[in-house]
């Protein structure tokens, strides 16, 4: 077994275990820092991906911004001086069994799906291409996205003022 | 080395997890994480499906198109 190969699988174990930490946890802030190692390590599987460009935007948008303000959003919406900032679950049984059922068709279907593979060369450059996809071939759904994000924004600032 | 179905399993088991805490946690801010997880398994697919697809970068544009939409 190669060393990629173990940082690989290690990646994976980081990945998926601290992703069950996020779900199965009954502390909040737990689940906050299990979901920040989650996000680590779906950068580290983008970057085995020969995807670089998403592993660094995954790291900046997601570690740097999203989880930030999910963890601004416990500690101002709970009592943090309480020590225990405890969330329960409910109906585990039935949430379990319909997980399970899901997991085990997608996997099935996974295995026996002939998917369309082809052996690719590791491109030299992926910024470039990304950057001539975005401004030529997905020109127009990347306008409507940053219409959404400002009228999010603006969405925001009305709902956040004070009506005088 | 490492196939394309183990990526795909990966986001199968990424999936299900965050599907599990988006239907049993109570608290708000606990069911956006189990969107996360799920938004985040589906990247992984578009992104396994870029590399061993054969296709141009188009993948990485979408699961791009995913984070700038959750932000």
């Amino acid at each position: 077994m190669s060393g990629q190969l173990i940082i690989f699988w290690i990646v994976t174990l980081v990945t998926v275990l601290s992703a069950a930490t996020v779900v199965f946890s009954k502390n909040l802030i737990y689940s906050a820092v299990a979901l920040l190692f989650t996000l680590l390590g779906v950068a580290g599987l983008y970057v085995f991906l020969w995807a670089d460009f998403i592993a660094v935007t995954q790291i900046l948008i997601y570690v740097g911004g999203i989880l930030v303000l999910i963890i601004f959003g416990i500690m101002l919406t709970h009592r943090i001086t309480s020590v225990r900032l405890s969330h329960s679950s409910m109906q585990r049984g039935v949430g379990g069994a319909i997980v399970l059922v899901i997991f085990v068709g997608l996997t099935s279907m996974i295995f026996r799906a002939p998917w369309y593979r082809v052996a690719a060369v590791e491109p030299q450059e992926t910024v470039r291409q990304i950057g001539r996809l975005l401004m030529i071939d997905y020109l127009l759904p990347f306008e409507v996205a940053s219409v959404l994000l400002l009228v999010a924004l603006m969405g925001a600032a009305l709902l956040s003022r004070k009506v005088d | 080395m490492v196939d394309l179905n183990t990526y795909l399993v990966i986001g199968a088991l990424l999936f299900s997890l965050g599907l599990f805490g988006v239907i049993t946690r109570r608290n708000g801010v606990a069911v956006l994480m189990g969107v996360e997880l799920i938004l985040n398994a589906a990247n992984v697919n578009f992104v396994a499906f870029a590399r061993f697809g054969g296709m141009d970068l188009s993948g990485h544009v979408f699961s791009l198109f995913v984070l700038w939409g959750w932000n």
